[in-house]
């Protein structure tokens, strides 16, 4: 993606960059008013509130561990910690962006500048992949459950993004 | 050559670009502060910043961090007087101590992004980092004090 969007984006007339900017908002239902107001990110928010419930959920508990000491947000949102419950990856119609990155993770350059996201490659199984990810959906985006999520993640960790 | 800053020095590092970041801070840098836990970015141990976000170096690809800033357990505060490590001594929070620089930097890496942060926030990102000795309710008192003490609150909860 860091071609895409720090070499080419970003040299599109603003006109352009602002119907791409309505487009994603689209997708996740967002409206023009105050973000901070939008029913959708503070549902988000709310659902990232911790629980203090013991997590029987494997995804939830494995995201405890792996994701939240860096994805974590508090009722006010900082700036540069996108909630997952908004993020394109957990609400498009294929699993395939989240997967990606939870293999392979995310370097300097590419997203926010100068922070890195650890591939969990070698680190989880396609389980406990699937696992993460089917939470993710559930309970942060609130969508519907993706179809083939456990055979997505097992294709796309041996066949890569070059297979789609 | 990989090049990146490291507690505001600059460093290059000639080692296999997959190399996990912890080899290259522990065995090619020297600082040893940080600790191999688990391996597969599930403990916490080996938590430094990168770019300021509390990040697991033991799956972190050396590749990866080329041009970030990094800080360690040593770069956190030049004289170990961090609010954090103050309020970590005070408590005497340690008991066998291997888990704690781990927490250190993502105690301060939670108070940077929650300057006064309820139990339930200070749980919910402390609890990647696990501690055998269970020390937790010492944590979480370090982690509510070095917060009063950030921010001059009187009362945090």
């Amino acid at each position: 993606m860091r071609p895409v969007v720090h070499e080419g984006v970003r040299d599109l007339p603003e006109g352009d960059i602002d119907a791409l900017a309505i487009y994603l908002a689209d997708k996740v239902g967002a409206t023009e008013d105050d973000p901070a107001q939008s029913e959708i990110v503070l549902a988000s928010l709310r659902k990232n509130q911790p629980d203090p419930q013991y997590r029987r959920d494997l995804g939830a508990r494995l995201y405890a561990t792996a994701c939240a000491s860096c994805h974590y947000n508090t009722a006010l949102i900082s700036q540069g910690r996108p909630d997952l419950g908004i993020n394109s990856a957990t609400n498009l119609d294929t699993p395939n962006n989240l997967i990606h990155v939870i293999l392979d993770g995310m370097n300097a350059p590419e997203g926010i500048s100068g922070v890195v996201m650890p591939g969990f490659r070698d680190a989880l199984s396609d389980t406990e992949i699937t696992a993460i990810a089917a939470y993710l959906r559930d309970n942060r985006a609130g969508q519907p459950a993706w179809p083939n999520l456990a055979e997505t993640v097992a294709d796309l960790r041996v066949n890569g993004p070059a297979a789609h | 050559m990989i090049k990146f800053e490291i507690n505001g020095r600059s460093v290059s590092v000639d080692a296999d670009p997959k190399t996990p970041l912890l080899w290259a801070i522990r065995d090619e840098i020297g600082l040893t502060g940080t600790k191999f836990g688990c391996g597969i970015g599930m403990c916490g141990a080996c938590t430094v910043h990168v770019g300021g976000r509390a990040t697991r170096s033991c799956i972190t690809a050396l590749a990866d961090v080329e041009d970030t800033k990094i800080t360690t357990i040593e770069g956190l505060d030049d004289q170990a007087n961090h609010p954090v490590q103050e309020a970590w001594r005070n408590l005497r929070v340690p008991q066998c101590g291997y888990c704690q620089s781990g927490q250190i930097m993502q105690a301060a890496a939670l108070l940077q992004d929650i300057p006064a942060p309820t139990d339930d926030d200070i749980d919910a990102v402390m609890t990647g980092n696990l501690c055998r000795c269970m020390t937790y309710p010492r944590i979480r008192q370090a982690v509510r004090e070095a917060a009063t003490a950030m921010t001059g609150a009187q009362n945090n909860g």
